[in-house]
């Protein structure tokens, strides 16, 4: 099974490891505050209180046989640095580390981070995103040229084949998934409805109205086909 | 006493649309339902969920607040809004 350690348990931090505890990993949770190590000892299998510049105790801990640590040490910098350093010199496959500005991460990924994260940014960029465009359900960054949304299918495609549509040739985005409403009756004799999602769907496979489509592609030619819903 | 056998029959319709995946035929029933019986809370709730199966989720949010202004305890109504609401 997994194993990740989580570093700080801020915001951030606590969620990533309830997160992570929930999915059934093994979580290794640090953090100076005895309150926020009390938190954390409700669902990780491991909850210190300690000081994470420390290597010695980090060491103690098990902290060396994680398969990645999330280092969320927030806004001290050089703690962040620090620790970093720590989980690299500890040889862990994977270190993702906490930026709060474009400095942090730099500086961060020149010392070895495998990954830098920037929450704020990100969950801010997400929902200016969501609101901008009310057709948008989610939007995931895959890099920074691709990204895979989801959005209502546009009333043009509804009642035609995916082949019809041809959103790559025409596009140049992918399909991965359609989400396709199923109207029933609940136990009262109510209107409600389930979801039916098609994973990669084939040419065949028709667009209804309602449906809401998964696609992967580059951010630019995403722009394009959100203009027209 | 004419007009309630009048207003199940046009909300057992507009089921009837839903259920075909006629959305569209299934609100505009409802919308005549509602002249019937201004009030009723549920009718609001099920055009609610057809303007989500369409996924207009503006038009959906406002039939879902209407629901739950008109019927506080009305639980379906109140868990649609909880899902789309910042959608």
């Amino acid at each position: 099974m997994k194993q990740f350690g989580v570093i700080g348990l801020g915001r951030f931090g606590i969620t990533v490891a309830r997160a992570l505890a929930k999915k059934g990993f093994q979580v290794i949770a640090v953090d100076s505050d005895e309150e926020k190590v009390r938190i954390a000892s409700e669902f990780a299998t491991v909850a210190v209180q300690l000081d994470a510049t420390d290597t010695t105790s980090l060491q103690k801990v098990g902290l060396k046989d994680v398969d990645a640590a999330i280092v969320a040490v927030g806004e001290d910098i050089s703690a962040s640095i620090l620790v970093t350093m720590i989980c690299k010199d500890f040889g862990i496959p994977m270190v993702i580390s906490k930026a709060t500005d474009p400095l942090q991460g730099k500086i961060l990924a020149k010392i070895g981070a495998d990954r830098v994260v920037f929450p704020e940014r990100d969950m801010g960029e997400k929902l200016a995103e969501s609101l901008a465009s009310p057709g948008i359900f989610d939007y995931i960054s895959v890099s920074k040229d691709y990204s895979i949304v989801e959005l209502s299918a546009p009333t043009t495609f509804c009642g035609k084949t995916i082949g019809e549509v041809n959103l790559r040739a025409k596009y140049g985005v992918t399909l991965i998934a359609i989400k396709h409403k199923i109207p029933g009756i609940d136990e009262r004799g109510e209107p409600t409805f389930t979801e039916d999602i098609i994973i990669a769907p084939t040419s065949k496979d028709e667009i209804a109205t309602g449906d809401t489509l998964v696609l992967l592609g580059k951010v630019k030619d995403v722009e394009k086909l959100k203009k027209i819903i | 006493m004419k007009a309630k056998p009048e207003l199940e029959d046009l909300i057992e319709v507009a089921k009837f649309n839903f259920l075909s995946s006629r959305y569209e035929e299934a609100i505009t029933t409802w919308l005549k339902a509602l002249k019937l019986s201004p009030n009723n809370s549920q009718i609001y709730c099920n055009m609610g969920i057809a303007y989500e199966s369409l996924n207009q989720l503006d038009k959906a949010r406002e039939c879902f607040k209407k629901a739950v202004e008109l019927e506080p305890e009305n639980q379906q109504a109140k868990q649609h809004l909880e899902k789309i609401v910042g959608a």
